[in-house]
């Protein structure tokens, strides 16, 4: 969704918005994980398909790469498991966010990586430099650096597209709280990139 | 017309408020701004506080050069090159989904059950043959297996207890987050778990429940309840249909508590006990001493014999 379709939304803090959905192939994604909900096996690999990138983006970005394919497979069995308890009181995609968090923040504290103990984002493969790719590498170490509940709600944001709304159903937060904690959130960020000697 | 809204705003000194001719006019100072700027930026405002926040910008310098940078933050985020997932991701889960199902108990409610359980049984015996215990981040080799989901629950059982010791509600708080926590009472955790949960017997004197939830952990539903000692102390107690696999490889030992057998676990400056009662279990944690254990061990024990009316 671009800034323009977003900008164009006249919204208050609480309104609902439509997320856009994990992609599916041909069918709706209600339809997959309710196929699911009754013991149908090929829906189980069409949920995965339609939302591992989504999952797998998010997860890489909160625990680091060398730890992504492990807890993204986490969550998903936590998501099949759970399955059954999922009655559609919010959205699919929005409770299956709750669950990569939950999983990833579980993660970091199991392996102590956290507060004060960054990530060790690996560089990307990219070795020109261009400044949009500096720009681009500088903010995934500044990323690595902060309080990974700020990490998760700059990048439910910004990378994710989730409506405020949203973002407060998958943090489990009350709604009026999530401007201001993107506030730290890019504030932080950019203490971080000016630490690393980005300025704009 | 000065709204609701405003009226607040007055009163936190965070906006002054003028009548023109043109109607309310609302002035916003730049710690107010600074609050909302991100929802000004992500569009999430109502138009009224949207138009006094882009007031205010049109004659802050400061204010206006932080929205600028945020608009340059999110411009860096959106180039953002996301990796691929592996692609064999699907297999190694699939493998996983197949060593949880062949050991998992027929209790466990999950949909996925119907289909694997008729996989065949070249993937059961692989499944028997795998104990490798999951190597973080080695995702090409890793297999599941019932003690790698029991180390998943006791790693995830011990953030809780590690939270317990700093913020009990909290810890609860992440428990019900976690594994879908309702609020219930003693009627609701009855249909909820099929049976009437030890404390909504009551606690002993010098106890209050503070809080109780049925939690859908892996191993079953549990009855969760958070009690408060007289001293402001907390402690927790858990009703569960199977034996837990929740300490890790936290020192445990097995004692005789009021004629009753059991398992104690160390968890440093408390407690935690597990003990059956009846067809359940009941699990304490933040237990001060074995006196304490005793002496809740000997409560149920008695509550169970002589239900109260």
């Amino acid at each position: 969704m671009s800034d323009d379709s977003r900008r164009n939304r006249h919204a208050a803090a609480s309104k609902q918005v439509e997320v856009e959905p994990c992609p599916a192939e041909g069918e709706p994604l209600a339809a997959i994980v309710a196929a699911c909900q009754s013991g149908d096996h090929t829906a189980f690999r069409q949920l995965y398909d339609g939302c591992c990138q989504k999952v797998f983006r998010l997860v890489v970005r909160m625990v680091g790469m060398e730890d992504a394919a492990d807890v993204t497979q986490q969550v998903f069995l936590q998501a099949f498991r759970s399955l059954g308890q999922f009655h559609g009181q919010s959205r699919f995609e929005t409770w299956l966010y709750r669950l990569t968090v939950n999983e990833s923040l579980q993660h970091l504290r199991r392996k102590r990586r956290w507060k004060h103990q960054p990530l060790d984002w690996e560089p990307s493969t990219a070795s020109h430099h261009e400044e949009k790719t500096e720009r681009k590498e500088l903010l995934e170490r500044a990323l690595a650096q902060i309080d990974p509940e700020l990490r998760a709600i700059f990048l439910l944001r910004e990378v994710d597209d989730l409506s405020y709304h949203d973002i407060a159903e998958a943090l489990q937060i009350p709604a009026g709280t999530v401007g201001s904690r993107l506030n730290r959130a890019r504030r932080e960020l950019q203490k971080q990139l000016s630490q690393l000697g980005l300025e704009w | 017309m000065v709204t609701l809204s405003d009226q607040w705003a007055i009163r936190a000194n965070k906006l002054t408020v003028s009548t023109t001719d043109a109607g309310k006019h609302i002035n916003m100072d730049c710690s107010h701004a600074r609050e909302l700027l991100s929802a000004f930026h992500d569009d999430e405002h109502s138009l009224d506080e949207r138009a006094a926040v882009a007031e205010h910008l049109a004659g802050c310098h400061d204010c206006t050069r932080e929205l600028q940078r945020f608009r340059s933050l999110s411009a860096v985020a959106k180039g953002l090159v996301h990796p691929e997932p592996p692609t064999d991701m699907w297999r190694q889960l699939e493998e996983q989904l197949d060593a949880g199902q062949a050991s998992r108990s027929q209790r466990t409610t999950i949909p996925y059950r119907a289909a694997w359980t008729r996989k065949p049984a070249v993937r059961l015996g692989l499944a028997v043959a795998a104990a490798v215990v999951i190597i973080v981040g080695w995702f090409g080799s890793s297999n599941w297996s019932e003690h790698d989901a029991n180390r998943q629950v006791a790693a995830i059982f011990g953030g809780f207890l590690d939270e317990f010791q700093h913020d009990p509600h909290a810890a609860q708080q992440e428990l019900v987050a976690k594994y879908d926590g309702q609020a219930v009472n003693a009627e609701q955790a009855v249909h909820t778990v099929g049976y009437r949960p030890a404390v909504a017997n009551g606690m002993p004197d010098g106890y209050s429940v503070q809080t109780t939830y049925a939690t859908r952990m892996p191993c079953c539903t549990c009855v969760h309840c958070l009690c408060k000692r007289d001293d402001g102390t907390m402690i927790a107690v858990f009703e569960h249909d199977d034996a837990p696999d929740w300490f890790g490889d936290r020192p445990e030992s097995k004692a005789i508590c009021n004629g009753t057998q059991c398992s104690i676990v160390d968890l440093g400056n408390r407690l935690a006990a597990t003990w059956r009662r009846g067809k359940q279990y009941i699990t304490v944690v933040g237990a001060k001493d074995r006196a304490e254990i005793d002496s809740l061990v000997a409560w149920f024990d008695d509550r169970q014999k002589s239900p109260p009316r």
